[in-house]
């Protein structure tokens, strides 16, 4: 049997497992748009835990690891690993927030929180347009990324095997919502920590253990051992900015902030808190020691062409069997994060757009059936991105952090600091966006933000505009209480 | 009910120990060698794993103290006699 069919069957295996999955939550449900939008708020903390990593960590874990330790050596692991370790701080102090306030306010969306929060349209507006701007074209980068693999395994024509990966994600989004997402993170996310795992052992056995491995390529290349990168292009300005970045925007991706929502109680995120920095410590390692191992194996990849070097990797090494499951460890990553943001971007929709300005009366059926008919829309839209890739989307796709956590100072102001005028929150966005675009387009040089990356910037200007406007607004009496 | 009301909150807490940690993060590639050291891993990366190990721990112990005390709180408000008072305030 050749490894195409091998890889088909277990892919087709796969597939239908993830939909059975998905439709199963749809006979949990009650209708409601708690429960379509957010699982009726009713997410343990093993979910919880499996449903913020395989979201968070999208098919760049598995293969843009790998790629880019293939090139800088290991110390792409160090520029990752602490600062994705300390989101567990960011999930106590926004994500327990975000959950108190979502329950009891009844926001259903990032946006509808923080805008209500401070009873700002304006404001509300800002922060979904934002969000939708960042995250549409990051929602395409996933059906570009899973088709090419598809591809370059099986020979599907790329748009064919996008298109189908696609259907099969909006089917079980369409029928169970956020409980369908949830439960299908949970086989997506263990598939792609045991089979990251696997692939370690065995490529390893070939090269007689870990340490053997890394003592050959040592002896070849010591330059891939240096913590700055073997090229040095990841210097200590870089490990602080990026140290500062991940905490700061990964909550405020829509699909992270709109997980808040759906725990069934406060202790449901500590396990995900505890075990965010061992995942980060032992996990993010996996595919970087197979990218830096890769090089002495194909030592002439040039730059994308890194990102194939753990499929290529598995399949010199291992089984036909086992390439396969590792493929589809890949494709869970790509799914676990694009469905994600299909219903995120269908809930904000729903709730900040069709809600606060078409029809304010609708009612929870109503609801429900706006943000289902949402779901196949914007999974097209994403297609058609996909297909046309207009100019752009990859520089958009690249500043969606910085872009992301120039929110932060204001919705950290926002759920703390009530009594600040909502004006001082979008001025706060405006200057850190600004920032944003500024870098991108290198109208502002790398020495006034401190650094190549924008987020030193973002967090000086966003959040001494937060910190004077919670200040004046405190001096001023604007406290909600006292009004 | 009052938003001012600012709660012994494991905030200030969470500020000590972020600084104590990302500091140590930092000046990790500084202090450790590049050569081989357990398992072949460079030497700062040891140490990096080492240190969110212990990262991970300093979190388990912050969800055991504070965070917990102001779950159950919140989960059960007559419980400390609290209302839901959120990290550091209280409700919308």
């Amino acid at each position: 049997m050749s490894l195409t069919t091998i890889i088909l069957l277990i892919l087709g295996f796969y597939l239908l497992l993830t939909l059975l999955l998905g439709l199963r939550g749809t006979r949990a449900g009650s209708g409601a748009a708690d429960e379509y939008f957010l699982a009726g708020r009713s997410i343990g903390p093993l979910v919880m835990f499996f449903t913020l990593v395989a979201t968070n960590f999208s098919a760049f874990f598995f293969l843009g690891f790998a790629g880019k330790a293939y090139h800088v050596g290991y110390a792409f692991y160090g520029v990752m690993s602490f600062g994705t370790a300390l989101v567990a701080v960011t999930l106590y102090l926004v994500g327990d927030r975000a959950w108190r306030l979502g329950k009891s306010t009844g926001a259903i969306s990032p946006a509808e929180l923080i805008g209500g929060r401070l009873n700002s349209r304006a404001l509300r507006l800002l922060v979904l347009a934002v969000m939708l701007i960042f995250t549409l074209p990051y929602l395409a980068l996933q059906p570009i990324g899973a088709g090419l693999l598809l591809e370059r395994l099986t020979g599907i024509p790329y748009f064919y095997g996008a298109a189908g990966l696609t259907v099969i994600i909006v089917m079980y989004v369409y029928v169970g919502g956020m409980r369908s997402v949830a439960w299908t993170d949970v086989l997506q996310g263990a598939l792609m920590f045991a089979l990251i795992i696997v692939a370690v052992v065995v490529i390893a056995q070939e090269f007689g253990g870990i340490g053997p491995a890394n003592e050959a390529v040592f002896a070849h290349r010591p330059q891939m051992f240096d913590a700055f990168g073997a090229d040095g292009s990841l210097g200590i300005e870089r490990w602080a900015a990026l140290m500062l970045l991940w905490p700061l925007a990964v909550p405020m991706f829509p699909h992270m902030f709109m997980r808040f929502f759906t725990m069934r109680s406060a202790r449901s995120m500590h396990l995900a808190a505890v075990s965010y920095p061992l995942v980060t410590a032992l996990l993010f390692l996996m595919p970087v020691m197979i990218g830096v191992w890769g090089g002495e194996i194909f030592p002439d990849l040039v730059g994308k062409e890194a990102d194939s070097i753990l499929p290529m990797m598995v399949t010199q090494f291992s089984s036909d069997l086992l390439s396969a499951l590792v493929m589809v460890g890949a494709l869970a990553a790509f799914m676990s994060t694009m469905d994600s943001q299909l219903l995120a971007m269908s809930t904000m929709l729903t709730r900040d757009v069709y809600i606060e300005h078409v029809r304010p009366g609708a009612g929870m059926n109503e609801q429900v059936l706006v943000g289902r008919v949402l779901v196949p829309v914007l999974a097209a839209l994403g297609l058609l991105i996909a297909v046309l890739e207009p100019a752009g989307i990859f520089d958009i796709v690249t500043a969606a952090f910085s872009g992301l956590a120039a929110l932060f100072p204001a919705a950290m102001a926002a759920l703390y600091t009530p009594w600040i005028r909502p004006g001082w929150c979008i001025a706060s966005i405006v200057a850190g966006e600004s920032i944003v675009i500024g870098h991108a387009t290198n109208l502002l040089p790398d020495a006034w933000l401190f650094g190549s990356e924008p987020i030193a910037g973002i967090v000086i200007a966003g959040g001494l505009i937060c910190v004077i406007g919670a200040l004046r607004g405190r001096a001023a009496g604007a406290h909600r209480g006292s009004r | 009910m009052s938003e001012s009301t600012p709660a012994p909150s494991g905030r200030a807490v969470w500020v000590v120990v972020l600084l104590l940690f990302s500091t140590a993060a930092l000046t990790i590639p500084l202090l450790f060698g590049s050569g081989p050291g357990i398992a072949g891993l460079p030497g700062w990366a040891v140490a990096l794993v080492v240190l969110q190990l212990v990262f991970a721990a300093a979190v388990w112990l912050f969800v055991r103290s504070f965070w917990t005390r102001e779950s159950a709180a919140f989960d059960d408000p007559d419980r400390d006699g609290s209302s839901h008072s959120g990290p550091g305030g209280g409700r919308a």
